[in-house]
């Protein structure tokens, strides 16, 4: 309070100053004025009177500005004086001041953007959502039943809600019965769903399970973007019937401004309770509620006042192994460790504490890596400019100037810089965050990729710029002020300039700098070429020339069975198709992987051997459409994808190599039986490792689609590819073929492999560029750094070169005493760098498996390993060596004559 | 013309509290005061004055308003207020605990044997 107040009192003054300096001088006027008249009274002529009184008041001057200072306010004056004073001083370098702001200007900019993208991302907590920091969900989904049981955890939790999300609906607003239907994605949630995240209505209200019971009339909430785009922020829209899968449903409310739903990742725009019929939401079929075994639900669970997430985890975890055991159809498992996981779920991204903690660290160092970089640089620089400036330091300090208030001066230079830069730096942050969300392609299910820094960025920006401008000006200006007065004042020139030390503070800032650059560029090298060749894909035919389309006919409103129908006959429809050249179905996209899409447990029947592998669904031809040859075996075909998904049929399987050698050894999988969670498959062919995602050796096993699939296709559709012939009008073509067949099915999503590869990778490609900016970021400072600091040791030395020139020294011998100066320093500072390097990628591969792969893959890569210390050493010796011919071309004669 | 003591430091402010405690006046008569009852004792630089009232008004001890003052002339007037004349009160008393103290200890004699 104390200091809120002082602070609120120096700002009224200072508002108040012009008036406070006139009341100041009309008070001092005043008294000298009375003293004139008693000096006039005692018999004094009046003009002599007053010049007494003047003489006898003292410093006029002096007193005024310490009754300015007594009146408070001076100490936010003088600051602005010393702002204005540093601005002048910068104007007067413009050179200086250019590189210093560039170089802050790219630091701060990197910065706020890995702030903005990554740091806000995981830190961030769900806008609207009053229980956000008490908020957890288990990473896996689990059942209804399940969830209405942890929801009876009185001491755990203080409420758990159930929802999926990424819900596709086709919407129609209002209107005719022939209204195109649009694709929405929302989420189906349990009825107290708002009230477990502490979520309070805009308008109307939200769910509530006193309102909200099965069999009532069905509602939907809508988020405030729905309300926005869609019906144009409409007053009336709260009581409005909407079509959803061609079924009504009323709006009853909106959710707050921003809202998008928990694992706002992928925002939400409707929010329908569970309790509608399943006509509306195809998810809902099959009594999914009260079937015990039909993991289909996310929770969402506030913690109880005072439960941790660890005892919380604890409690889920004995919970749920007892309700395991009650289950007759799970398989018994012997399995020790923990069933489940809770992530923190206040932020747009679920994470478990610890990686939150391990992620906001490597944030946090790779954060201070650059600025270490950028603060170097100017720190060396303002070092050089400080022993320039040695003479003006001296006069201010000989004539009474406190050492004190130069450093202040000098600190104030430095925090004006760098606020420069950091407006700089947001400023390219923005665009280069406006430039992304322009240029991510959209997604089949929606993802969050407004990554534009907002105030929260920025006001983290600039106290950043606050504590970097002290930072790198402190030790500069301590130096500089540090002067001997006496010779400095005699001539600047022959001042005795601190000598080369082998450990002085230059030596060290430049090696630091080196050595932290070749570590940037090390370690995002190591994710740069790691992350490309993980994601990387490459397909036998041009992917140009494979279409990929969705269709949802559960969603137009067919029955399973007319969609089953349907699927059977499309791909024989579409291969009569004129330049289509093969067409086959799929669950999913090839080479891609959607969120939440994890590994699952296999194991072969007769060795009980156990291996993860991801699942993928997909129909007759796939592997042919893809051109890959099958390595043995046969894949699916028309009769396997018309099997009925009956529990008790053993279903075909094909395996990944890596999955067969895996279970099986290097013995033939062909006809062996593996099992899942819920059924036993046959093996029927074994295929190359095909990528799925990003990844090195993941084992993939392939299902066959069967009417399961038609029934209810996932949130992206069932996916068609097909290769066509290049120049054909491919998607044309299909297009009015598949409107013949029913003009009513909603087709979306048409895009090349090409494409679906380009978007699914997007991320990927966008932390490469990322991580690949911020290296050669390192490199490019390093460099300016470099060249600042030679040009300065050679402008120092110039009268020295100068003789050794005059007494028959050799342009090559000067370009080498240079060059050796620099040389060294750039090899100490590779050495560090290199280790440094190193020991960071193991530290971040221990903490945390995210890196693994990428670290694994990238840090073998003699490319890097010799390319980038080459790299920079390379960049580093040009730096040294501009500055070094440039003091070989000393005239002699000018230089000594100098100074 | 007498000889004047310097002030010792701190003590300046004590003494306008104590002037103004006597009645509403401005600086100059402050100052005046000031020598009517030290009997012109002290050597006060006239300009040095005015920090210490803008101190003291900063503090909360005085409040100032602009009047006409008796030579008809615009000034601004000292007043004390509660707080001042507390604190005049306490450093009074410390005051005079302190010049007892320093007076007993220099008027101390080496005791006889």
């Amino acid at each position: 309070m104390k200091i809120l107040d002082s602070l609120r009192f120096r700002i009224a003054t200072l508002l108040r100053r012009p008036r406070m300096n006139a009341e100041i001088e009309d008070e001092l006027r005043s008294h000298i004025e009375h003293r004139a008249d008693d000096l006039e009274q005692s018999g004094l002529a009046r003009v002599e009177a007053e010049r007494r009184a003047r003489i006898e008041f003292g410093g006029y001057e002096r007193v005024k500005e310490e009754c300015r200072e007594a009146a408070g306010g001076a100490f936010v004056e003088s600051v602005l004086q010393d702002l204005r004073f540093a601005l002048r001083t910068l104007r007067k370098s413009p050179g200086f001041a250019l590189v210093g702001i560039i170089s802050m200007g790219l630091g701060m900019g990197l910065t706020t953007t890995v702030y903005s993208s990554k740091w806000q991302l995981i830190s961030r907590e769900l806008p609207a959502a009053a229980n956000a920091k008490r908020l957890a969900m288990p990473e896996k989904p689990v059942s209804y039943y399940y969830i209405e049981r942890y929801r009876g955890q009185k001491d755990l939790f203080a409420g758990v809600a159930a929802f999926q999300t990424g819900v596709p609906f086709n919407l129609t607003l209002q209107g005719g019965v022939n209204a195109k239907p649009e694709r929405v994605f929302g989420q189906l949630v349990s009825a107290d769903y708002f009230s477990v995240l502490g979520v309070q209505p805009q308008r109307g209200r939200l769910l509530s399970p006193e309102l909200d019971k099965p069999g009532g009339a069905p509602v939907v909430v809508i988020s405030d973007r729905f309300w926005r785009n869609r019906l144009g922020s409409s007053p009336e829209a709260v009581g409005q019937t909407l079509r959803l899968n061609g079924q009504p449903a009323t709006i009853v409310g909106i959710t707050p401004k921003n809202f998008n739903g928990a694992l706002s990742m992928n925002p939400a725009e409707l929010f329908v309770p569970v309790t509608v019929p399943a006509t509306l939401a195809p998810e809902l079929a099959n009594d999914v509620l009260h079937q015990r075994n039909a993991r289909a639900f996310l929770a969402m669970m506030c913690l109880a006042p005072g439960v941790t997430i660890e005892s919380a985890e604890a409690g889920l975890d004995a919970i749920t192994r007892h309700l395991d055991e009650l289950d007759p159809s799970a398989p018994p498992s012997t399995d020790k460790s923990r069933r489940v996981t809770l992530l923190l779920a206040g932020t747009g991204v679920p994470l478990p504490a610890n990686l939150k903690h391990v992620l906001l660290g490597f944030f946090a160092v790779l954060i201070g890596l650059i600025m270490t970089i950028a603060c170097m640089n100017l720190a060396n620089m303002l070092l050089a400019r400080g022993a320039r400036r040695r003479k003006e330091l001296a006069i201010r300090l000989s004539v009474g100037a406190s050492r004190f208030r130069l450093v202040r001066q000098m600190i104030s230079e430095g925090i004006l810089l760098s606020m420069l830069g950091a407006i700089t730096g947001f400023a390219l942050a923005y665009g280069l965050g406006v430039l992304r969300s322009h240029f991510i392609p959209p997604t089949a299910v929606p993802e969050e990729s407004n990554f534009t820094p907002d105030w929260q960025a920025a006001i983290f920006v600039l106290a950043l710029a606050i504590v970097c401008g002290i930072g790198f000006s402190v030790a500069p200006a301590l130096r500089a002020t540090r002067a001997d007065v006496t010779p400095a004042l005699k001539d600047a020139a022959a001042l005795p300039l601190p000598g080369y030390r082998r450990l002085g503070l230059r030596n060290l800032l430049m090696t630091a700098q080196i050595t932290g650059s070749l570590m940037l560029l090390l370690i995002t090298g190591f994710l740069v070429l790691g992350i490309s060749r993980l994601s990387a894909v490459q397909t036998s035919f041009d992917p140009h020339s494979m279409y990929l389309l969705s269709l949802d006919p559960v969603r137009d409103g067919y029955t399973p069975d007319r969609s089953h129908a349907l699927f059977e006959r499309l791909p024989e429809e579409l291969r009569t198709v004129t330049g289509v050249r093969r067409v086959a179905l799929a669950a999913q996209a090839p080479f891609s992987i959607e969120d939440g899409d994890d590994p699952i447990q296999i194991t072969a029947e007769d060795s009980r051997i156990q291996k993860a592998a991801f699942a993928e669904t997909v129909g007759a031809g796939y592997f042919a459409a893809l051109d890959e040859p099958m390595l043995a075996g046969r894949e699916f075909t028309e009769l396997d994808q018309r099997s009925t998904a009956d529990e008790s049929k053993i279903l075909p399987a094909i395996l990944s190599q890596n999955a067969a050698r895996g279970l099986f050894g290097n013995g033939n999988a062909v006809g062996k039986r593996v099992r899942d969670a819920g059924r036993s498959y046959e093996v029927v062919g074994v295929v190359h490792d095909l990528r799925k995602g990003i990844g090195v050796s993941q084992s993939l096993i392939y299902l066959p689609l069967t009417e399961r699939n038609f029934a209810l296709p996932p949130a992206d559709g069932i996916t068609i590819m097909v290769l066509a012939d290049a120049g054909a009008d491919a998607p044309g073509s299909i297009r009015r073929e598949i409107a013949s067949i029913d003009p009513r099915l909603n087709i979306f999503d048409i895009r090349t492999l090409s494409e679906e590869l380009e978007r699914s990778r997007s991320s990927e490609r966008f932390a490469v560029n990322t991580y690949g900016g911020i290296g050669l970021f390192g490199l490019v400072l390093a460099a300016v750094g470099l060249t600042g600091v030679t040009a300065y040791a050679v402008a120092r030395r110039s009268k020295e070169i100068g003789i050794r020139m005059a007494l028959g020294a050799r342009k090559g011998q000067v370009l080498g005493l240079v060059l050796r100066e620099g040389a060294s320093l750039v090899s100490a500072g590779t050495v560090l760098g290199f280790l440094g390097a190193f020991a960071l990628a193991k530290m971040l591969s221990a903490m945390t498996s995210v890196f693994v792969d990428a670290l694994d893959v990238g840090t073998d890569d003699p490319r890097l390993l010799l390319g980038a210390p080459l790299l920079l050493a390379g960049v580093a010796l040009l730096a040294c060596y501009l500055p070094a011919r440039r003091a070989a071309q000393i005239d002699p004669l000018r230089a000594l004559r100098e100074e | 013309m007498t000889r004047k003591t310097q002030l010792l430091p701190g003590t300046l402010d004590l003494l306008i509290l104590r002037a103004v405690s006597l009645g509403r006046l401005h600086g100059y008569g402050i100052l005046l005061r000031i020598g009517q009852i030290s009997g012109n004792a002290l050597l006060i630089e006239q300009g040095a004055l005015y920090p210490g009232l803008f101190r003291l008004v900063r503090q909360g001890l005085l409040k100032a308003s602009w009047g006409t003052s008796e030579n008809n002339r615009r000034a601004k007037f000292y007043e004390l207020t509660a707080a001042g004349r507390k604190r005049l009160r306490d450093e009074t008393e410390n005051w005079n605990r302190l010049a007892t103290a320093i007076g007993a200890a220099l008027a101390a004699q080496p005791e006889e044997a």
